[in-house]
């Protein structure tokens, strides 16, 4: 950030952090370190919610994290209001 | 009927998927119905490109295998009516497109969904998925570098446009073909450091669609997963803008192609500074 902006209290995302954070989450989803199945478990995840509630598809994240021997597998949905 | 339009290149890394980003967004803003098609199978990236890239659930293959409809795998973009992605698969590779598959998909987007234009986003090289990007197409669009290694790679891409396509194996009318020279720096242009538009055109002897310049805009557009075309500040979208209004057959004066003179102050000034250090 220039030093005019700080002077202003601008609070601009730079790009470069935008970019970062669009590919954490496509990389974790579909990423070498996750499984091949991650796609079509989080297809199937869909298709099981729309039968009760419709939501967006970008509104639900199927990601697996790795910490030493454990993986994690972690669903997360977000409801409408 | 819709219009069949492939960006093609034989090299990587030019900006065709950085043109079919602009190129969509662009017609679907003049109105036109637009779909663009993602045939980098196994690296798909205009989702990320478009920003749509969290909302991809069903692909292209899928489609083609009979595993999910069109209307499954087809992405509405929110930000312009009458646009849609339809991405890449990521865990395929390109041996899962088949010819029949692709003039499956193609036909039922211009008959039964009623586009006005395809925008097929080809992968880098001549293998099976530029081929197929390119076979059924109506219009060309080569996308090049003012660089050697990018003319000559437009060259090859050439001969295969006018031997391999449906057009040129089935003797119809031929292909259009456009050039579109991307990341153009008058500046050096000038100082003798890069191929010159005129070079360009001279050797692969296609219509010029449009000049795009080297521009900050565009990493920061695909940052963002906006099409720099929306960026209409930008030098590349208003280039892009020209560009498409050409591709519709207007008229429009080519811009960006020209070393920027210095303004009369800047010049005054550079003067006098100088005329300091002499005095």
């Amino acid at each position: 950030m220039t030093l005019l902006a700080r002077l202003l209290g601008k609070t601009t995302v730079a790009p470069a952090s935008v970019a970062r954070d669009r590919l954490r989450v496509i990389v974790e989803q579909t990423g070498s370190a996750s499984p091949d199945y991650l796609p079509e478990l989080r297809r199937d995840i869909l298709d099981a919610i729309a039968r009760y509630i419709s939501i967006p598809s970008e509104d639900v994240n199927v990601t697996v994290t790795r910490d030493g021997n454990e993986a994690v597998l972690e669903l997360n949905v977000a409801l409408p209001e | 009927m819709a219009k069949i339009v492939v960006v093609t290149s034989g090299k990587g890394g030019v900006g065709k998927t950085t043109t079919s980003a602009a190129l969509s967004a662009g017609l679907a803003t003049r109105g036109y119905k637009t779909c663009v098609i993602d045939f980098d199978v196994g690296l798909r990236n205009l989702d990320l490109i478009m920003g749509c890239e969290r909302r991809v659930i069903y692909d292209f293959i899928n489609v083609i295998h009979g595993e999910a409809n069109l209307n499954q795998a087809l992405i509405k973009d929110k930000r312009i009516d009458n646009l849609y992605i339809l991405p890449a698969s990521q865990t395929r590779d390109k041996d899962a497109l088949t010819t029949e598959g692709v003039s499956k998909v193609l036909n039922l987007l211009q008959d039964k969904f009623e586009f006005d234009y395809i925008i097929c986003d080809s992968p880098a090289g001549i293998e099976k998925g530029a081929y197929l990007a390119m076979h059924f197409a109506d219009t060309a669009i080569v996308v090049t570098n003012p660089e050697v290694s990018s003319v000559r790679d437009s060259d090859r891409i050439l001969g295969m446009l006018s031997s391999r396509t449906q057009r040129a194996c089935e003797s119809l009318e031929p292909i259009k073909e456009f050039l579109l020279l991307t990341r153009y720096s008058p500046e050096r242009v000038e100082k003798g450091e890069m191929l010159s538009l005129d070079d360009v055109k001279d050797i692969l002897q296609i219509p010029l669609l449009g000049v795009i310049p080297e521009s900050r805009a565009v990493l920061k557009a695909s940052n963002m997963g906006v099409p720099v075309i929306l960026d209409q500040e930008s030098d590349a979208g208003q280039a892009y803008t020209d560009a498409i209004a050409r591709f519709l057959g207007e008229d429009t004066p080519m811009r960006f192609v020209d070393n920027k003179k210095k303004g009369l102050l800047k010049r005054l000034f550079s003067t006098r500074a100088k005329e300091k250090v002499t005095t």
